[in-house]
């Protein structure tokens, strides 16, 4: 079946109902949201929410922006300032149903030995239930590392939980609670692959059958 | 690539040079052909799509959204990806360097470049929209709010409310 592209706008026509370029030629501005949003998915959190202070057109378009990646690194602060700007990041992101990818890269945090928890609530409260890719990485730290609340209904566009760590020798288990497969697998290919990637990369998978 | 106003004689002698591969004709909204390799259009997944479901091929496909100038620009992009395979480090980092220079020239003129952005955005060149867009993030990055406003033109019209709201915000953040 042939799409004529001429019926076919995937996006608004070029310069239709955008805002319009003023005098000085802001045409990035004119730009439509998605592509503004596919721009602030390469730039780290922080600086994609202070995107709120250039004018009026980029106030809240970070709210809505579906991909958000928060580098402990680049926050340089403590664990606990880094929690609280997850958790409200969070909070003010206000689309529901469009947060595609969350990454939380974790610097070598010390100070949370023994706190397993600390960061999870924060995810799991916030990104879990409308979040379709979330990764956790280098959580080098953690003794136990444990996601409450993927459950069932918080997590339902959960579709890849990647969880990294570059220096876990001692990694034993990998435990995942209460992850209904489906009796019907053969249908439907939910929870189909488990995917080891060793220290050399190579991978291994380990495929669910029913 | 050919490109040019005689679509159908260059889409006969380009398929006489390289039979096996098919020539499509794409059509900028000024009504200018551009006669490329299949292979070069299956670039963007939007006309891939249209090629694969059976689609009119051999009318070619106009592209209302786009203008000349542009879909040249896109079409230098689609035929370095599309019609070479890199298979050495040499020709990989060639095809890095093109990337290079191409988003290099882009960047010099910013209404051009956010052309480019949309065309890549509206026929879905996953390639092309990534490294347009990663580049207006990369003159972002790092800089004030100021300084971003400086560097695109963007004009300050955020109220007395507005700036009190933020640093409201910046504070619990």
């Amino acid at each position: 079946m042939a799409i004529d592209l001429a019926t076919t706008t995937p996006t608004p026509a070029m310069s239709s109902s955008q805002p319009e370029a003023d005098v000085d030629g802001d045409s990035l501005s004119a730009l439509p949201d998605c592509l503004v949003h596919t721009i602030m998915s390469f730039l780290p959190a922080r600086q994609a929410v202070q995107t709120c202070a250039l004018s009026r057109r980029w106030r809240d378009l970070w709210r809505s922006m579906p991909c958000v990646v928060i580098d402990g690194h680049e926050l340089r602060s403590t664990i606990a300032n880094s929690t609280d700007f997850t958790t409200n990041l969070l909070i003010a992101h206000n689309a529901p149903y469009c947060l595609d990818r969350f990454q939380l890269h974790l610097p070598n945090y010390r100070d949370i030995v023994g706190q397993p928890d600390i960061y999870m609530p924060s995810v799991a409260s916030g990104a879990g239930p409308r979040c379709s890719r979330l990764t956790i990485g280098e959580t080098v730290a953690i003794h136990r590392f444990r996601l409450p609340l993927l459950g069932a209904v918080s997590a339902c566009r959960l579709k890849t939980l990647h969880l990294s760590s570059r220096n876990a020798p001692n990694l034993e288990k990998v435990i995942l609670e209460n992850c209904k497969i489906p009796d019907n697998s053969r249908k439907s290919k939910i929870m189909a692959r488990l995917i080891l990637h060793g220290p050399s990369k190579r991978e291994s998978v380990i495929m669910f059958e029913s | 690539m050919a490109s040019g106003s005689g679509a159908a004689a260059a889409a006969a002698d380009a398929e006489e040079k390289e039979s096996g591969s098919r020539m499509i004709t794409l059509t900028s909204n000024e009504g200018k052909a551009f006669v490329v390799t299949e292979a070069s259009a299956r670039q963007s997944a939007t006309i891939r799509s249209m090629v694969d479901d059976g689609g009119c091929v051999d009318k070619g496909f106009p592209l209302p959204n786009v203008d000349s100038k542009t879909l040249a620009r896109v079409i230098q992009y689609s035929d370095e990806h599309g019609n070479k395979e890199p298979h050495t480090v040499d020709e990989r980092a060639a095809l890095a360097k093109f990337d290079r220079d191409f988003i290099a020239e882009l960047d010099a003129d910013k209404a051009f470049l956010y052309d480019v952005t949309m065309a890549a955005n509206y026929l879905h060149i996953q390639g092309l929209l990534a490294l347009t867009t990663q580049c207006v993030a990369d003159t972002i990055k790092g800089k004030t709010p100021e300084e971003i406003r400086t560097a695109f033109g963007i004009e300050y019209d955020l109220t007395a409310q507005d700036e009190k709201e933020i640093k409201e915000e910046d504070t619990h953040a």
